[in-house]
């Protein structure tokens, strides 16, 4: 086996078909590489092809009115500062943007890169799944779309191929009277998360909860969806006691491990502390407060 | 001496080598490459103890582009009780055998073909196991105490009067238990040697050190030779904090170097960098103390546990703390004990704020909850115990100099809002808290320890056209030094700082000098070229006041110009006394000759008495009851620094310790595995230091005391931001939310754990 990241060549393709074609020949030798912030500081000696992606038209940010479309390419920099994000539902993607590393870092690491090393920690997917956000992938072969949450396989582990790209996210339009949050816990300004957690909750316009999504980070192998939490709030109106009871069960959906960053213990218990804050603040949002 | 107007000490001016390194010009040692030079890389232990039986380089030795293996075979070199490379290893990362190859790929893929064969030994990794007599032994030739494992021997004890009596005669005895983390000096360029040697059989070393005569005497002690075949070069140093005065690595590389007749690179990975660069070390303080119900000390005592790691170099922590139990405040019977134990964990050493930061914590720790039980406010316990001018410090049996003290305690106070804001538990958001605490400092100075008390040098050349070249002998990593002694030789000469250049160190040219540490180097540095540039002006004058023909002490010079004090239109300009001594010459080629050797001068400096800088600080905070993390909000830093020279070199230093000393606090801790001893968290990416974007509003309060002992009456400030902000946070952390955390570093883990359990 290699023991050291010494890729042997180095590919810089200028067009989505050139780039294919490059996963397709080198298979499971080759990676692509984007920003480069998580591959080139983790150095897996397994890769002996890299596939510079940079240069292929992919990001961008539009939104056709349906959808909202984010190229995966787009840096947490554009993200932070794109006008489409500055209200509604959408404006966690601007907030968990904000949140995210420094400034240096922002305009390097990619949204695509964020979802695709697959962290158990990162912090794009929880917001992409409360939003109900899907992925565009593609290969030779073709194209599929996969939702976020069948996304992810474990640690460090997607159900892409290693001939398929990710190209796209696909993010529908939220419904009125919806409001999301996202809550990040680091030891310091600049840091992977204890603990993520991000809500969507949309209300009837009686008051009562139409419906709510909720998603944590770095609490199991892959993000996840707290349901038993989700399902008691659908159809009720939300008051504290059971915000409290929802946090209660997400974090009771958990399985965090302990390491040098925090106990189990404690990633269980912020869960809670998370989920009431991004509730709280996703019902008020919802109800326009 | 009458002081005239100052016109470039006390001024706030930018350091002289601001640009290139703003703009990333500067050249520090690990951007140096010399021609054919070969990159060397160590192999390290994966064990914290063990024995190496068999060692077998031939695999690695034929690898393409490796130059040259050493191992304990070659290179059993021992000074103290380390060797350069040992048959035993002593820690996970202990060094076992080097590499110098043609790359550093070729030199890492060299190391996997080494094949040791070790026995592992039993590990210890704590200092307190490690002193039971059933421990293994990691140093069996070194002194160690009879039935106490791996305690070096001797056990420093001292103090005065009688503690046993003093805690009779207290209304109340308080006892505790604090512990401080290892924290890692996070240099951003690492630790880092380029060894060449010539034909002549002499050595050029460059490399990235505090020290440049401390590592010419390792080089020659390690290599046998005499210290002037070689010659020391220190570039621009990218940060030092304590961690760069030298190491074993450094004999290494030069052996490889010639080994293989070929320049060598040695050069630290940032894991290295975190696991094998004597870390700040582990300790554990029990603290006894006796008070009066008026808050006055009967006795306090302290037994100090200092965990060295692998190799002695954290000895002088158990040595030295006692005299910040003794010096700060009044109390007839103090007694302190510091033991230094061996454990097989990375080294300790030297870190800013050296042998002060932890104990401090400690002790200003308890003194806060000391102060809270007897219900007197912090601020007036520490008012009313604090020593006084002319009190003999029993520490050194001399009369203290405290001028400053209270200042800065008044000041910091005021600038907080202290008698506002204590003991309000102020609510914020619902779940956070809100609170203010304080702690104060006192530090090293020259004078302190008779063995610290080196004389600083400096010589000044004079140039023709009325430049200055000046040479010290102690480094600049950062700190801007070089800037400070520019201005001070720049306002004794008269002369503006850009006449000024001061050149980085090498030993075949600049004069000697120590160690930058101890807060030490502008009080004896800067006296010496203050000495060396009055030598100058003195010349000067003499020449000048046969021109002028007034006597030389009616004369004074600035802005380039020497002129007559009391008619000061009546003056010449600088160069043109230097002119004027020269030699009439018909070749334009030929001018400079006399004038170049007519002036200049060396002078030596030792500071005539230790009179401490005072320090203190106070912290306002935020705790999330939920989370149990802290936000700081705010620090005041009041430090007495006799005078500023460069205010913002000064103010600098402070900011830079306060950041330093915030992560301490909060978040900066090398972790160790507890059954292998391997260092958990040797990267950034979870070894904790704070960004620019954590960093709470500062305030630092400069108080000015002009010192007797040091040059313009400075006193050394690299340090003192560092020493009290742990325990003024973890006061100010009681204050918000009830509970003392006694275990740095406070994570939110502990805050909460004792927020339930309260
Ligand atoms: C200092 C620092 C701070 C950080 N802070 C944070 C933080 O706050 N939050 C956080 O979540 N993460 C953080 N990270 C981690 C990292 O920056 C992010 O995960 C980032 O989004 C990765 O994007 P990238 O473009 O750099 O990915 P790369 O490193 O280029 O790629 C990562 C992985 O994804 C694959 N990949 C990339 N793009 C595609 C694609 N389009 N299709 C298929 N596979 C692809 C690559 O092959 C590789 O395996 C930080 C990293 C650093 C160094």
């Amino acid at each position: 086996m290699r023991k050291f990241f010494r890729p042997r060549e180095y590919f810089k393709p200028e067009t989505l078909e050139e780039a294919l074609n490059l996963l397709a020949k080198y298979g499971e030798s080759a990676r692509p590489i984007a920003g480069g912030t998580d591959l080139l500081v983790k150095k897996p000696p397994e890769v002996e092809y890299l596939i510079d992606i940079a240069s292929l038209p992919l990001d961008y940010i539009k939104n056709d009115g349906e959808y909202l479309k984010i190229g995966s390419l787009s840096t947490f920099h554009s993200i932070e500062t794109s006008s489409l994000f500055k209200e509604g539902a959408y404006r966690i993607l601007a907030e968990s943007a904000h949140d995210f590393g420094q400034a240096t870092v922002k305009n390097m690491a990619t949204i695509g890169g964020n979802v695709c090393s697959a962290v158990p920690s990162a912090d794009f997917p929880p917001v992409l799944m409360v939003l109900d956000a899907k992925a565009k992938i593609v290969s030779l072969a073709g194209e599929r779309i996969v939702s976020m949450e069948e996304f992810f396989a474990g640690v460090r582990k997607t159900v892409l191929r290693s001939d398929e790209l990710l190209v796209e996210f696909q993010i529908p339009k939220p419904p009125p009277h919806t409001g999301a949050a996202f809550y990040k816990l680091g030891r310091t300004s600049v840091d992977i998360a204890l603990v993520n957690a991000a809500a969507r909750i949309t209300l009837r316009s009686d008051g009562v909860c139409e419906d709510a999504r909720i998603a944590l980070g770095a609490v199991a192998p892959t993000p996840i969806r707290a349901k038993g939490a989700e399902k008691l709030l659908r159809k009720k109106e939300i008051d504290e006691a059971l915000v409290e009871e929802a946090s209660q069960t997400a974090s009771e959906e958990t399985k965090p491990i302990s390491d040098v960053r925090s106990s189990a213990e404690y990633r269980k218990e912020m869960s809670k502390v998370l989920v009431k804050r991004v509730l709280q603040k996703s019902l008020k949002r919802a109800k326009g407060e | 001496m009458s002081e005239k107007e100052l016109s470039v000490v006390g001024k706030p001016l930018p350091k002289i080598d601001a640009y290139e390194k703003a703009v990333g010009k500067a050249r520090y040692t690990v951007d140096l490459n010399l021609p054919g030079m070969l990159h060397a890389k160590i192999l390290r232990s994966p064990y914290a103890h063990a024995r190496i039986l068999k060692i077998d380089t031939s695999k690695a030795e034929r690898l393409p582009g490796v130059k040259a293996v050493l191992s304990h075979k070659e290179a059993r070199i021992i000074l103290g009780d380390e060797a350069v490379l040992d048959d035993k290893v002593r820690y996970v990362g202990d060094k076992v055998a080097a590499v110098a190859a043609t790359s550093e790929e070729a030199a890492e893929e060299a190391l996997e073909l080494i094949e040791v064969k070790y026995e592992v030994l039993p590990a210890v990794f704590d200092p307190e196991e490690a002193m039971k007599p059933e421990a293994p032994i990691i140093h069996p030739d070194v002194p160690l105490v009879k039935g106490k494992g791996n305690l070096r021997d001797p056990v420093f004890d001292y103090g005065v009067g009688d503690v046993e009596k003093g805690f009779k005669e207290a209304d109340y005895v308080f006892e505790n238990r604090y512990t401080t983390q290892r924290q890692a000096h996070c240099c951003l360029e690492p630790d880092v040697g380029i060894a060449s040697w010539d034909p002549s059989g002499k050595l050029t070393y460059w490399t990235s050190v505090q020290g440049a005569f401390i590592v010419r005497g390792i080089l020659a002690r390690g290599l046998n030779m005499p210290e002037n075949m070689i010659r020391v070069i220190v570039p621009p140093v990218g940060g030092g904090f304590g961690a760069k005065y030298g190491r074993l690595e450094d004999v290494l590389c030069a052996l490889l170097a010639k080994k293989t007749g070929r320049p060598v690179k040695l050069e630290c990975s940032r894991e290295e960098e975190f696991v094998t660069t004597r870390v700040r070390s582990y300790s554990v303080f029990w603290t006894k103390t006796g008070v009066k119900k008026d808050g006055t000390f009967t006795a306090r005592y302290v037994r100090a546990i200092i965990d060295m790691g692998a190799y002695a170099y954290g000895i002088y922590m158990a040595q030295r703390a006692g005299a910040w139990l003794i010096t700060p405040y009044s109390c007839p019977n103090c007694r302190y004990e510091g033991y230094a134990v061996y454990t097989n964990t990375p080294s300790s050493g030297a870190f800013r704020g050296f042998s002060s930061v932890p104990i401090h914590f400690a002790l200003e720790s308890e003194i806060n909850r000391i102060a809270e039980e007897l219900g007197i406010d912090p601020l007036e316990f520490r008012m009313k115990n604090r020593r006084k001018t002319g009190e003999i410090n029993p520490y050194n049996n001399v009369p203290i100099d405290a001028k400053g003290f209270d200042e800065c305690m008044v000041k910091g106070a005021e600038r907080i809002g202290w008698r506002r804001k204590r003991g309000r538990r102020e609510k914020v958001e619902g779940v956070k808290r809100r609170g203010v605490g304080m702690a104060i400092s006192v530090h090293f100075a020259p004078a302190l320890h008779p063995d610290m008390l080196v004389p600083g040098v400096a010589e000044i050349n004079v140039n023709a056209d009325g430049t200055i070249h000046l040479l010290i002998g102690v480094t600049d990593i950062g700190q801007g030094i070089n800037t400070t002694c520019a201005q001070i030789a720049a306002e004794e000469l008269g002369v503006r700082l850009e006449d000024v250049t001061v050149s980085n160190i090498d030993t075949d040219v600049n004069p000697w000098g120590w160690l930058v540490a101890a807060s030490s180097t502008l009080m004896q540095t800067g006296g010496a070229v203050r000495a060396a540039a009055a030598k100058v002006k003195k010349q000067l004058f003499e020449h000048a006041a046969k021109m002028l023909e007034v006597p030389p002490e009616e004369l004074e010079a600035k802005d380039r110009r020497i002129y007559v004090k009391k008619e000061s239109e009546r003056g010449i300009e600088i160069s043109d006394v230097i002119r004027q001594a020269g030699a009439p010459s018909i070749s334009p080629y030929f001018v400079d000759a006399k004038a170049a050797y007519t002036f200049g001068a060396k002078a030596t400096y030792t500071v005539p008495m230790y009179i401490p800088p005072w320090g203190a600080q106070f912290a306002e905070i935020e705790v999330d009851t939920e989370t149990g993390q802290v936000k700081v909000l705010r620090l005041v830093a009041a430090h007495d620094v006799g005078k500023a020279i460069n205010v913002s070199i000064v103010e600098g230093q402070i900011e830079g310790s306060l950041q330093n000393s915030i992560g301490y606090a909060l978040t900066e801790e090398l972790m160790l595995d507890k059954t292998t001893g391997q260092v958990l968290n040797p990267d950034f990416l979870d070894y904790k230091i704070l960004h620019t974007t954590d960093m709470p509003k500062i305030d630092v309060i400069l108080v000015e005391t002009n010192s007797p002992a040091g040059v313009f009456g400075a006193k050394g400030v690299g340090e003192m931001g560092h020493i009290p902000t742990a325990a003024a946070i973890a006061d100010a952390v009681y204050d918000a939310v009830g509970v003392r955390i006694k275990e740095l570093p406070l994570t939110p883990e502990k805050i909460l754990k004792a927020l339930r359990e309260r």
